[in-house]
This record gives C-alpha cells, sequence and structure tokens, in this order.
C-alpha cells in the first residue's frame, strides 16, 4: 500500500515543474491559415471522446473534471438495474 | 491477490504516466499547462415510503496538457477517487466504502494540417473499485446520486477523430468509437461480462464574441453481455442528442442552458431464462430528456450563480425479470453556485441544490406514486500550474 502511493506521489511531483509560454494556434489552423479558437477545438473534440465512450466507466469518464457527461442520456439505465436494487423498484415497501 | 494485483497495475500506470511527461514538461519550449482538481460531492435523499440514502464522493483529476511538437497536441489524464454508498430501507442498512475506478488516457492531435486536425485517443478504465458489495442495497438510482456503482471491469476506449475548423467560429467534428469492457464480479450476477460498444458522433460547435454553441449526436451499438459465462442479453443501440447555448449578457451576466435527449432501441433478453436472445416485447430502456439552465454573475475574483435543471425518462423501464412496466419518472433541482478565485491559478467552488422527484403510479402493481425529495452539495478546489 506504502509502495503504492510513493509511486503515485512521484509520478505526480515529477512533472510539477513545468515552463509556460504562448504559443499561437496551438490547436492548428483553418484552411485559409487562420488560427483556430483553442477553446472551442479543445471542447468539440473531448465531447467528441465522451459521446464514442460512453460506457468507459460509470465514476471516471474520459473527460476533464467538472465536464461530465449526463449519465442518464448516455447510457441506458437497464444495465445498472441488473446489478443494482434501486430503491424504486425492487426493495418491499415498508 | 487480485486487489493487489490491481493496485500494481495502477502504480505502474501512474509511473509510465510520469515518466512520460517529465521530459515532456522540462523541455520547457513550448505552451504546457497541468491542472489538479479534487472535489467533495455529497448527495442525500428520501422517499415518502421511508427509504432514505445517501452517497459522498471524492474525486480528483489530474491532467497536462501541451504540445511536445510544434504539430502534435497531447493531453493526458489520471482520474480516481474514493465513495460511500448508504441506503436504508425497513430498517435495515447496507454501506458500502471503496475507492473508484481509475482512469488513465491520453488523446493526441496532429496540427500540421490547414483546415483538418486528427486526433486519436486511448482510455483506460482500472478496476481500483469495488464491484460488488452486499446484496445490491447500497447501489442507488443515478437520477439520484453521483454513481451507481464503485466499479467495473478493466476496460479500454479508442477514439479516432477529426475537427474540421469551417472558419475561426466554427468547427465541425466527425469520431468513431470502440470500447472494449472486461469482465467482473457484480452484485447479485457472479461473473458479469458486459457488451463491447461501436460508437460514432458528429457536431458541429460556434464561438462567437458574446455567444457560445454547441450541437451533437452520437450513436452506440452493443454486443451480447453474457453472465457467468452464457448470453445475458443484448443491450439496444442508443442514440443521443445534446445542444448547449451560452451567452453572454455583458462584463458580469451570463445565462447557459443545455438540452439532451436520449433514446435506446429494444434489448434482446433470455426468455424463460434459456438462450437464445430474443428481441423484447416492451422496450425495457427509457427516452430520457434533459434541460439545464444556469445564470451566473460573476466578477474578476468570484461567481454566483442559480442552476434550475430538469429531467423526465417517459417509461422507467420494463424489467423483464419479473414483468413489472414502471411508470415515467420526472426530476427537478434548483441549486445556488458560486466560484471565488484564491488567486491567479486556484478557484474554489461551491454548490448546494435541492432535488425533487415523482415516479408516477403504476396501477399494474399498485404501487402508488413515490415522491422522493434530496440535497446535492458540491465543493471543489481547481488548481492550474
Amino acid at each position: 500500500m506504502s509502495a503504492y502511493r510513493t509511486v503515485l506521489l512521484i509520478a505526480l511531483l515529477a512533472v510539477i515543474p513545468v515552463a509556460q509560454a504562448a504559443e499561437p494556434c496551438r490547436e492548428g489552423t483553418t484552411a485559409d491559415g487562420r488560427c483556430v479558437k483553442p477553446g472551442l477545438a479543445q471542447s468539440m473534440r473531448q465531447q467528441a471522446v465522451g459521446l464514442t465512450q460512453p460506457r468507459l466507466s460509470y465514476t471516471a469518464p474520459p473527460l476533464p473534471h467538472g465536464t461530465d457527461p449526463i449519465p442518464g442520456t448516455l447510457r441506458p439505465a437497464f444495465e445498472a438495474q441488473q446489478f443494482a436494487a434501486p430503491y424504486h423498484t425492487r426493495l418491499p415497501r415498508r | 491477490m487480485k486487489q493487489r494485483h490491481h493496485r500494481r497495475t495502477i502504480a505502474l500506470a501512474c509511473a509510465a504516466v510520469g515518466l512520460t511527461a517529465a521530459p515532456l514538461a522540462a523541455r520547457g519550449e513550448s505552451a504546457w499547462s497541468q491542472s489538479l482538481s479534487v472535489s467533495m460531492l455529497h448527495y442525500q435523499w428520501q422517499d415518502d415510503a421511508g427509504r432514505r440514502g445517501a452517497q459522498s464522493f471524492l474525486p480528483f483529476a489530474w491532467q497536462l496538457s501541451g504540445n511536445p511538437a510544434e504539430a502534435l497536441g497531447m493531453q493526458l489524464m489520471l482520474r480516481s477517487g474514493w465513495m460511500r454508498s448508504r441506503q436504508t430501507n425497513a430498517g435495515q442498512t447496507a454501506v458500502a466504502d471503496s475507492r473508484t475506478d481509475t482512469l488513465l488516457g491520453g488523446t493526441f492531435s496532429y496540427l500540421a494540417l490547414p483546415g483538418l486536425q486528427p486526433f486519436l485517443s486511448l482510455n483506460a478504465n482500472l478496476p481500483s473499485g469495488r464491484s460488488r458489495y452486499g446484496n445490491g442495497q447500497a447501489h442507488m438510482d443515478e437520477d439520484v446520486v453521483a454513481a451507481p456503482t464503485h466499479g467495473e471491469g478493466r476496460n479500454l476506449g479508442l477514439t479516432a477523430g477529426v475537427n474540421v475548423p469551417l472558419s475561426e467560429d466554427f468547427v465541425a467534428t466527425a469520431a468513431l468509437g470502440r470500447t472494449r469492457r472486461g469482465s467482473y464480479e457484480a452484485t447479485n450476477l457472479g461473473r458479469f461480462d458486459p457488451g463491447d460498444n461501436r460508437s460514432w458522433s458528429l457536431g458541429l460547435g460556434y464561438e462567437g464574441d458574446s455567444l457560445s454553441a454547441r450541437l451533437q449526436t452520437a450513436h452506440t451499438s452493443e454486443s451480447e453481455t453474457r453472465r457467468n459465462g452464457v448470453d445475458y442479453y443484448r443491450a439496444g443501440a442508443h442514440r443521443v442528442t445534446t445542444f448547449s447555448l451560452a451567452y453572454a449578457w455583458n462584463g458580469h451576466w451570463a445565462t447557459r442552458a443545455n438540452f439532451s435527449r436520449g433514446r435506446t432501441e429494444k434489448n434482446r433478453v433470455l426468455v424463460g431464462g434459456a438462450p437464445p436472445l430474443v428481441e423484447e416485447t416492451f422496450n425495457s430502456n427509457s427516452g430520457v430528456r434533459q434541460v439545464d439552465v444556469e445564470t451566473t454573475y460573476s466578477t474578476q475574483h468570484y461567481a454566483l450563480g442559480v442552476q434550475l435543471g430538469w429531467l423526465r425518462r417517459d417509461h422507467n423501464a420494463w424489467q423483464p425479470t419479473d414483468s413489472r412496466f414502471l411508470s415515467a419518472k420526472e426530476r427537478w433541482s434548483l441549486g445556488l453556485n458560486g466560484q471565488y478565485a484564491l488567486d491567479q491559478n486556484a478557484r474554489l467552488s461551491l454548490k448546494a441544490g435541492r432535488i425533487r422527484m415523482v415516479q408516477d403510479e403504476n396501477p399494474a402493481t399498485a404501487v402508488p406514486k413515490t415522491r422522493t425529495t434530496g440535497w446535492q452539495f458540491v465543493a471543489g478546489l481547481d488548481w492550474r500550474f
């Protein structure tokens, strides 16, 4: 357990000293050579990844924190109902 | 033994991320940024039949973004967390407490082609969370809590796509994806081997000075799910469409709205508990619609907002195992949220919301209308460096 934590800590600390510099066209260019807006390009790409891997993980989808998809619309409820006992479906009423 | 193997896998994966990222970060000639997010989510609910539950979720995420070469963009991501779920019914309480699964992934974009930016994304769900606990009572409805389970199997997802910037303000996106899902021990089911997925998505995004919009649609099909080595069901193809709109009224006020609609075709299921799988008579997958609207007032240092949400399932699933049709469900939520910039790179966010959910009465089983009320609290810290 302690080895796991140590490796995790080292992995995270290893990448802390990162230089930052402005970079023109960091998401590429349009056909006529103008810069693509980074926020627009990134969000479209991230959403495409989330939508094409919709059942990769219940607890950690492949999207940045805080931009998680809406679970109910991406994944049918049927699977979760198989192993869960949703309070409104299977538990006896008091 | 298996837990130890999973820990070793995750530790090696973390080390691999570190070893890959360190030399890239050390180059320093390109723009690189890291972000670390830690949140505390707490949900609690009760219904008018005396049942109640709560879930606490502590997720964290680390992300490294940058350009290892001028023509290559890269994002690496690690996500994991800890979760506690508790549900009480008829005087009996079930509790589950464990780490959640861990996501390790990377997305790579080729940026040298004018008007065309292809990308590849490879992600893995590593099974560090518990997938089986108790008799299922600690698993809860994902319309009320963050997640219905703490863990599942070792899943691998691959997406290949392309961004096509039509102009500075418009980007179209197309992508194909494949997710291979590993088997795991599931509550109530034994060895559960969920079906693999194939997906495609199309999207169009706009970002102007004060208005931004995104329209996206996706289709996912799934192979057979097996239980204890035998075909169990095959989920119907799923289609989802989302539309989001954000408008800045002035330098302080902004409104954002998200609309989404999901629809799943009929499953193929066992009849009489024996193969082969046949198409079910009723569609056991509910159609779902969701709308969220948020208005925010922000200054340089803080932001305050109010959020209203609505979700409706047209019917809340047909249970082929006990031949029950479950009635429609509607959920309303109202929340207040705030953000405070601790400094240029760190942001604290708080949110509190009230939910109210009504499931219609079911004449077939004489189950009366059920009302559920609950609270959602979120506290988060985002740090960019």
